[in-house]
């Protein structure tokens, strides 16, 4: 193979792995708020995910609307669901005793319900968006950029960045940073930490509503396709650290390059297995920042 | 809740022996295929419930455990080209072809125990060091992993699936069916055999302790980190045991089948169901949950999707009100009835 | 006091988090027998020494040394075996299991490491039962872990910790949060353990606990020990009564 052959494939590999590993922030940021500040490892999280992917489908089947109109209403509602759902957990399990177990196994529960009422309602076949710009490829030299994984990884940026500004300069994310640290100093400042952690949560789905509509942006979807994210989330989120926002982009770029350069050179149908095959190598090799026990 | 030693074989035994003749009297067929998925999943929650009921890990991975039994088979069958095999010559002895399957009935499940085992150990390794929570997303992802692998391995078969044949004369049985069904009912046994010994066990008693409260376990004295690995390494041995004896019920196995997360839900929603402190919990959950989804099926009242939903929402439903099971129901309402004795006995003393 | 070895030795031990220094340095050690008193403001650091010392968390740099063996890297069981003990401050019992349980269980693990040799179930139940003895909670052997009081369940973590005859008892504030005659009995209880021939480390805040029982202190505030030595001397050290009053 000649070198220059091979340079632009790898060249190409790496950015289009990049533009994943925008991407696979959006896909991991929800989890990393959740789990990384509330301490709610809400495994359902893909299954949101591919659950706004399938509204997305839908009002773009429909009535034609692009997926980057609807996110913004899919947000808010997500967020409402999220703030609901956290008050029944918080009420069933948080409330009770410091069980996490209970609450994995109710987070399941969800993540096997939402995947299966999708299936219900919408069968297992493909679908995808209609959208102008899906077929538009982009051109820099000899890499190409496709403006459907270009989008997703604006997207990405965008909420990392939005989050980042959120949590340090904004009162209500100044609180939220808190939570994680000390509830008696925010109670103390008469703010009901419960309505804080509604708002996190809250965040967390609306961030799958995002992500949603960037997952059908790249690909197409099928109910089940949520559950080849978590093993990319979770290697995310251990990886980057939780509930750091540049860990988790960091990471994130990490694997979508991986999986990019495993993707071109030993061939796609490995893909989803790379980000478990990274955790992996870093639990059996590297374990000692994640050794710290509650 | 303790049973004699007597009384746990005799029930063993004269259970197994019922159903049996039930099934073989009712011409198998149907109930046969009845039979095997209870017991099948009896098995896998019986299983699931070694390390999520006893020792409080939860493990979303049934699936991969049980597709790897069940694809070790499939592997070793085409290894030895088993479609084939007339007979066996052993040098000292003959084995021909009635009596092959007892030999590669127990090989298929040694092996699919042995490596789903190692998967579980292997698993444990790297996870149980940190939080519990790891351990569960771990188990998670490990599925849809081994999957992928699975799919790329063209030998067992991959996305297209592979066929496996059922043996077609056994010593002894009119109809091999029935022999793969008592190889079933025979690791059943062995299965609720494991779960009693280890709740009478060290292995039981330190696991209730890490369940109740890990640090302070460890902290005392219990080597947290090994009885942990111990649970793994046998609850995902028991899995893979059930996967092996799958394709020779089935025939055919693919990707989608054997890492079906029917498998998974079911596993957890079962001990849940039943209750999760005893080995009679998973039997009773298995067993209530496996005829009733059988049934509604049979009566294509619902669809298998539906029926997974259902039983999606059972499991949210028990964690949320009734975590301890129907076992556990049963047992507030004696506390109801009897205040008095109820605080002066433990709830399960492991071993006397 | 002897003169010969000490039992506990902690040199240097120093311990990070992020990039807050949370030990700095600190080294003592106790004798065999000895009672000695670990205090100290709120965020001294006397909880992140215990937890290096029972091993719940790795020190960074430092040496722990143990009836002359070195525990660093050792998990918490392990040095449960060797002979080092602790309860803790919230008492963290298994509740589901009964009082007696609570002891046998770990003990099933811990005592034929402590004795040299495996023992019979029939021994472990009488260790266990002795131990609970020593604290007066025999007579609820049987009961529901979840169901004691507040200073019952005091006793039952002091009587887990010692029950495989440990020769360093950790005695994380055993007292707090308990009526003050509550407090003299976990006292008395204390003093008793000691005279088994148990060294005991007492964390404790109530200052008139510590200075009864204690022969022996040391000061932390700010990750570093400011003070060591006996008693009454170290309570009139002017510098230990500024660091208390001057928080």
């Amino acid at each position: 193979m000649e070198w220059s052959v091979v340079g632009e494939l790898l060249a190409n590999a790496v950015v289009t792995g990049i533009l994943l590993g925008g991407f696979y922030a959006a896909v991991a940021l929800g989890i990393s708020i959740a789990f990384g500040m509330l301490d709610i490892a809400n495994i359902s999280h893909p299954a949101m995910i591919v659950l706004g992917s399938f509204i997305a489908y839908y009002f773009n089947a429909q009535w034609g609307i692009d997926p980057l109109l609807l996110m913004f209403p899919a947000a808010l509602v997500f967020a409402l669901y999220g703030a609901g759902l956290y008050g029944l957990y918080y009420r069933l399990f948080e409330s009770r005793e410091k069980d996490q177990r209970r609450g994995l196994a109710f987070f399941f529960g969800l993540l096997f319900v939402t995947e299966v009422g999708l299936i219900l309602i919408f069968g297992v076949d493909l679908r995808s968006v209609d959208t102008s710009y899906g077929e538009v490829v982009l051109s820099l030299g000899f890499v190409s950029i496709p403006v459907r994984l270009l989008v997703p990884f604006l997207i990405g940026i965008v909420m990392i960045v939005g989050l980042h500004y959120f949590l340090n300069k904004t009162y209500f994310g100044l609180a939220v940073s808190a939570i994680s640290q000390d509830m008696l100093g925010l109670r103390l400042m008469a703010i009901d930490p419960i309505k804080i952690k509604q708002l996190t949560f809250g965040l967390s789905l609306a961030s799958a509503a995002f992500a949603g509509a960037a997952l059908i942006i790249i690909q197409p979807i099928e109910p089940s396709i949520g559950r080849e994210y978590i093993g990319r989330v979770f290697a995310v989120c251990v990886l980057g650290g939780m509930g750091s926002l540049q860990g988790t982009l960091i990471a994130a770029l990490l694997l979508g390059t991986a999986e990019s350069i495993t993707s071109t050179f030993v061939g796609p149908s490995w893909a989803p297995a790379v980000g478990f095959g990274l955790l992996l190598l870093t639990l059996a090799f590297k374990p000692e920042g994640l050794m710290t026990r509650k | 809740m303790k049973t004699s030693d007597f009384g746990f074989h005799s029930f063993l035994a004269l259970g197994s022996l019922a159903l049996f003749f039930l099934v073989q009297s009712l011409g198998g067929g149907y109930y046969l295929l009845v039979a095997f998925y209870v017991l099948q999943y009896v098995v896998l929650s019986t299983a699931w419930n070694i390390l999520g009921g006893y020792g409080g890990y939860v493990n979303f991975g049934t699936a991969g455990f049980f597709a790897v039994g069940a694809y070790s088979t499939v592997f070793f069958f085409k290894l030895f080209g088993l479609q084939n095999l007339k007979q066996l010559d052993l040098g000292f002895i003959e084995i021909s072809l009635p009596y092959l399957s007892f030999i590669y009935f127990p090989a298929a499940v040694f092996a699919g125990a042995l490596f789903s085992g190692l998967l579980g150990l292997g698993t444990g390794y790297l996870t149980l060091r940190l939080r519990g929570v790891y351990f569960s997303i771990a188990t998670l992802a490990l599925s849809i992993v081994a999957m992928t692998i699975v799919v790329n391995w063209s030998y067992v078969g991959g996305a297209r699936g592979a066929f496996v044949i059922k043996p077609t004369v056994v010593a002894g049985f009119k109809d091999a069916n029935l022999f793969v069904l008592c190889a079933m009912i025979l690791l059943t046994m062995l299965s609720l055999a494991i779960a009693r010994r280890i709740e009478q066990s060290k292995l039981g008693a330190g696991l209730q302790a890490i369940r109740d409260d890990e640090d302070s376990a460890e902290c005392s004295g219990v080597p947290t980190l090994r009885l942990k690995l111990q649970a793994t390494t046998i609850s995902g041995a028991l899995m893979g045991a059930g996967g092996a004896l799958f394709p020779f019920f089935v025939t055919y196995v693919d990707p989608i089948g054997a890492f079906n997360l029917a498998h998974t839900v079911n596993s957890i929603a079962m001990p849940l169901i039943g209750g999760m402190t005893h080995w009679t919990g998973p039997l009773i959950g298995a067993t209530l949950l496996g005829l009733i989804q059988q049934y509604f099926g049979s009566k294509n009242i619902i669809t298998p999707e539906m029926s997974l939903l259902i039983v999606g929402f059972l499991m949210m439903l028990f964690v949320a009100i009734a975590p301890n099971g129907l076992l556990g129901l049963l047992k507030r309402k004696h506390k109801k009835a009897h205040p008095i004795s109820a605080t002066r006995s433990a709830p399960e003393k492991p071993s006397q | 006091m002897s003169e010969s070895q000490p039992l506990l030795n902690v040199n240097g031990l120093s311990k990070r988090f992020g990039g807050f220094v949370v030990l700095d340095e600190v080294s003592f050690v106790v004798n065999p027998g000895e009672r000695l008193g670990l205090i100290g403001p709120n965020g001294s650091g006397k909880s992140t020494t215990v937890n290096c010392l029972s091993g719940v968390i790795a020190h960074d740099s430092g040496s722990i040394r143990f009836n002359g063996e070195a525990l660093d890297g050792l998990k918490p069981h392990l040095r449960v075996y060797r002979g080092l003990a602790r309860s803790f401050q919230i008492p963290r019992p298994f509740s589901r299991l009964s009082v007696l349980e609570n002891i046998r269980v770990p003990l099933m693990f811990a005592a034929e490491h402590r004795v040299n040799r495996s023992l019979h179930r029939d021994e472990i139940n009488t260790m266990a039962e002795r131990a609970l003895d020593q604290v007066g909670l025999l007579a609820r052997a049987s009961d529901t872990a979840s169901t004691l009081t507040q200073i019952d369940l005091r006793k039952l973590e002091l009587a887990r910790a010692i029950a495989a005859q440990p020769k360093l008892l950790i005695a994380d504030e055993s007292m707090a949060g308990l009526a003050s005659s509550e407090s003299d009995e976990i006292l008395e209880l204390l003093f008793e353990l000691n005279r088994t021939g148990i060294a005991i480390i007492m964390i404790e805040h109530i200052m008139r606990t510590v200075k009864a029982f204690s022969e022996r202190l040391v000061v932390l505030a700010n990750g570093r020990k400011i003070a060591d030595g006996p008693t009454d001397a170290i309570l009139r050290d002017p510098l230990v009564e500024r660091i208390y009053l001057g928080v």
